[in-house]
């Protein structure tokens, strides 16, 4: 199987940091935050590997670093440590190194061959412009500029994901929170990106959204065998979705390996609370 | 067949000047021209604040921008900054230190008493804003009169040139953090260098000391009723003669060549934690100066000098934290000379909006 | 504090009125504007004796690049007697002493103006300056400078697309008229000042080297001789320029010279009829009463 993402030793810190950072805080203390600078560790020393065409769960709870990961590479938040190779038809890019990309290069692989979906719209979505636009936007910085081929390839993917067509000229305010999720994994699916971040998609939405939501999600996964990490807190979501998943808890991982395997026999205290303690 | 607004324009440019003049000059016998030194000095507040706005001190010609045009004073200080363009810069000052400023006026809100007293000087912070009817027919005998006994069984030498720092009070207690600077560092130069944000403070400092009064009020104001939160104490205001050295040519020695009235004003605001978990927290200061005798727009300086320093450290959370939003929109020429330009001849940008919208509406006539 | 000595100051400005230190950088900002074609370049503009939105950076641009052997001409909104182009002449003939002035398009070396590029096509022997507002065309989407500089920087003009996107789903047509955003040999997109959009083809691979000053907004650039400069639209969408036509589609024509292919001055006169005119003056009277009635001499409306 054909590598797609590989990270090795990711960090990240808010603050000044100093030496005893990393030795002073993790799940073993139960902190994220060091006694002596008082600065908060977010991730630290966060390695895995992801194949072409499967699905990775990550999850923790709130302060695990678990999106911190995700916005990592991203680029949405720079990093303190660690490197991330990502692996593509076009090339190998190292994604940290700011001396082999620079932010013009950054932006390129941001827009065409990654795709983020956030908890909420408002980071995802522009909302002064209509959901066909907010889709446009992502064609238009990938070339597009043949105004009917941009109208017809935004009507489609809202129509993959299921928003009604008459619908495409609304502004993003004017939907539901489920609807707004939709036209932000049209957006996110726009250039066809081969890894796709999805970071708490589903979390604050109604039951049933929640579930067309995944049954879409999955849908696409099998239609584009496109390569998704999925952040998460919710066991379902782990259940339904990733195949491999790692756990995280004060920013680091604590367990990894098959979902099948981690929720029927979980190794790890805190993984067994967490499976324990779910509905 | 008539030109219909083709020709002309220079013409009505001519009358219009000469109407203007008019108007200046409308009193005929029954008037005389305003000299210089009216305006200089029974036009003290507009005379301060065109000698900070226009950017040049220069008493005389501050004067003349105002009689020129007429006391209007986003006018008069375009004219002194547009004759400031002309001017070849000869020599440049060091850094001054305003403590050795000759004082007419020295306050502070942060104790009851400092160190050489409150000294009041002329203000109208505490008069009555009354009409005074009895200067409606001020008689030239009573206007002398005034002045004439004024300086009698006045003992000069009671009173002390200068007086201490008070935030120097605050410095040695250790609420304010002492200044590591001692001079050195050389200063932006608006004038010289394009603006390219992020800007230093020295580039802030100086566009809003030049900066038009109203404008630089106006967003202040907005930090003050909560569009911010500098929550200023001033530490001082003064207000006097700062002494105005250049090196001497041969010797390189300062030598005074003369003194600039000034105000200056140091704001005492929120205190802020240390760098790092150690250090204690202190008190941040804002700083506002400008030439003239003009305490709203020091103290308003000083309130924004804050608030930016806040924005360009955590990020602006209002306008006027802003550095872009405060400084791009102070100037009172670069303002005044865009609002009025809109009075100027946009006929053919005009036609092609007609242009635009007569498709558009046609458009739609044929879909609907 | 009386002043004793009478105060007698010097009247005499240099030639071009600003100092040779001014003149210097804007020079200097003026190669590197033709350097990178489009890129707008900060400089320390000067106040002018007239005010900010009446030309002070063309101004300074015009009075860095002329010397006593030049011809200028200036015009605003297209016409030579303009009130702007008329002060603004009166001002340079001031502190130029020596430069010849004139209406005539082809006989000047020197243009500076306000809203329009002449009919007359211009030639390598001619510098067309066009006075600005606001210089950069990201200032519909984004209102910081420092990060318009940033997508500049990157030729990332996405959001500016969109919203040409945005003016065709809603209106079925881009709604911007004049100021239209136009890409630079292939990299900056620039606003071309506000000239209507029947001027913005004049500006592809011109003979002339066209420069562009903003005084306020402080900033120099530059659209080289036969240098391409393409206005952003779609693929499908043609750029159109605006029509003349009257009821039944057909152009009109200028009431005094009978032109049908420039741009028209509409107006209603006192007795309520809509007339139309040729914007540019001098091309008008060029046509109707011959070039040499272009020139009037304004000796005896110098100061």
């Amino acid at each position: 199987m054909r590598k797609v993402l590989d990270v090795k030793g990711l960090s990240k810190v808010y603050g000044k940091g100093c030496p005893y950072c990393r030795d002073a805080t993790g799940p073993r203390f139960n902190t994220n935050i060091c006694p002596h600078c008082a600065s908060v560790v977010a991730v630290h020393d966060i390695s895995f590997t992801l194949y072409e065409g499967e699905i990775l769960g990550v999850m923790g709870e709130s302060g695990s670093g678990k999106s911190t990961v995700v916005k990592c590479l991203y680029f949405d938040e720079t990093v303190d440590g660690g490197t991330a190779h990502f692996f593509d038809n076009h090339g190998q890019y190292n994604l940290f190194d700011l001396f082999s990309l620079n932010a013009a290069q950054r932006r390129w692989l941001r827009y065409r061959r990654f795709g983020m979906v956030y908890q909420n719209p408002h980071l995802g979505l522009n909302f002064g412009i209509s959901a066909g636009g907010n889709i446009a936007e992502r064609l238009l910085m990938n070339g597009m500029l043949i105004y009917a081929d941009i109208r017809k390839r935004a009507s489609e993917l809202l129509q993959r994901t299921e928003v009604p067509e008459n619908r495409m000229d609304d502004l993003p305010g004017h939907f539901s929170g489920g609807m707004q999720q939709r036209v932000q994994i049209a957006k996110a699916l726009a250039t066809n990106p081969p890894l796709l971040f999805l970071d708490e998609v589903t979390t604050g939405l109604d039951v049933s959204v929640q579930a067309s939501i995944l049954d879409l999600i999955i849908e696409i996964q099998d239609q584009l065998k496109t390569t998704m990490i999925v952040v998460t807190h919710d066991l379902g979501v782990i259940r339904l979705l990733a195949g491999r998943t790692i756990v995280m808890k004060n920013g680091c991982i604590i367990e990894a390996g098959l979902t099948d395997q981690i929720l029927e026999d979980p190794q790890h205290a805190y993984t067994q609370r967490l499976v324990a303690s779910a509905l | 067949m008539a030109y219909v607004a083709i020709q002309g324009g220079q013409r009505a440019i001519e009358e219009a000047a000469r109407l203007s003049e008019y108007l200046r000059t409308e009193q005929g016998i029954e008037g005389r021209p305003v000299s210089l030194d009216d305006i200089k000095y029974q036009l003290r507040g507009l005379h301060s604040r065109i000698l900070s706005e226009g950017g040049l001190y220069h008493p005389d010609l501050a004067a003349l921008a105002i009689k020129q045009s007429m006391g209007d004073p986003l006018e008069a200080s375009f004219a002194l900054r547009a004759y400031r363009s002309t001017r070849p810069r000869r020599m440049e000052t060091a850094a001054h230190d305003t403590s050795r400023m000759r004082l007419v006026r020295r306050i502070s809100a942060a104790f009851k008493d400092i160190p050489g007293g409150q000294m009041l000087g002329a203000t109208p912070d505490y008069s009555l804003r009354l009409l005074r009817f009895d200067l409606m027919d001020e008689s030239p005998e009573a206007f002398q009169e005034i002045a004439g006994t004024w300086m009698e069984n006045l003992n000069a030498d009671d009173v002390p040139d200068t007086f201490p720092k008070v935030l120097d009070l605050l410095r040695e207690e250790g609420l304010l953090a002492s200044s590591d600077n001692d001079g050195s560092e050389e200063a932006f130069d608006i004038t010289r260098q394009p603006m390219i944000f992020p800007v230093p403070r020295s580039a802030a400092l100086q566009s809003m000391a030049r900066g038009e009064t109203g404008s630089l009020l106006m967003i202040a104001y907005s930090n003050m009723r909560g569009y911010g939160d500098v929550h200023p104490t001033v530490g001082e205001v003064r207000v006097g003669y700062l002494p105005v050295e250049l090196p001497h040519p041969v010797t390189g020695t300062p030598v005074e060549i003369g003194e600039v009235l000034m105000t200056e004003c140091e704001v005492v605001a929120m205190y802020e934690g240390g760098d790092d978990a150690q250090a204690q927290p202190r008190f941040t200061v804002g700083y506002g100066a400008c030439f003239g005798h003009n305490e709203v727009k020091a103290i308003a300086m000083a309130i924004l000098d804050r608030a930016l320093q806040k924005g360009m450290q955590d990020g602006a959370a209002n306008p006027s934290e802003d550095p872009e939003f405060v400084l791009l929109h102070i100037d009172g020429i670069d303002s005044m000379g865009f609002c009025t330009h809109y009075k100027m001849p946009h006929y053919v940008t005009f036609q092609s909006d007609m242009d635009r919208l007569r498709t558009t509406q046609s458009k739609k006539e044929r879909d609907l | 504090m009386k002043n004793d000595t009478p105060y007698t100051p010097s009247t005499a400005y240099p030639f071009g009125f600003l100092d040779a230190y001014a003149k210097r950088e804007i020079r200097r900002s003026i190669l590197k504007a033709v350097a990178l074609p489009g890129y707008q370049v900060p400089y320390a503009s000067r106040e002018m004796p007239m005010g900010r939105g009446f030309g002070t950076g063309a101004l300074q641009l015009t009075l860095s690049v002329v010397g006593p052997d030049d011809t200028l001409k200036v015009i605003d909104q297209g016409s030579d007697d303009s009130v702007n182009a008329v002060n603004l002449r009166r001002f340079i003939r001031k502190t130029c002493p020596g430069i010849q002035t004139t209406t005539l398009t082809e006989a000047a070396t020197v243009l500076q103006s306000r809203h329009r590029i002449p009919e007359k096509p211009l030639t390598e022997e001619q510098i067309c300056i066009l006075q600005v507002p606001y210089p950069d065309p990201l200032v519909y989407v984004e209102p910081t400078e420092e990060k318009r500089r940033t997508m500049h920087g990157e030729a990332d003009y996405a959001r500016l697309w969109v919203k040409l996107y945005e003016d065709m789903r809603e209106f079925d047509e881009i709604t911007i008229s004049h100021r239209y955003p136009t890409r630079i040999n292939g990299h900056y997109v620039l606003d071309p000042s506000p000239i209507p959009r029947y001027d913005v083809p004049k500006l592809n691979r011109s003979r002339a080297l066209i420069l562009f000053g903003a005084g306020r907004e402080k900033k120099i650039y530059a659209v080289p001789p036969f240098t391409k400069a393409e206005p952003l639209t779609f693929e499908d969408v043609p750029f159109r320029t605006e029509t003349f036509v009257d009821a039944d589609g057909n152009r009109l024509a200028c009431r005094r010279c009978g032109a049908t292919d420039s741009f028209l001055d509409e107006f209603t006169t006192d007795t309520g009829e809509k007339v139309f005119q040729c914007s540019d003056s001098a091309y008008c009277l060029s046509r109707s009463q011959g070039p040499a009635s272009a020139i009037y001499t304004e000796a005896r409306h110098d100061a």
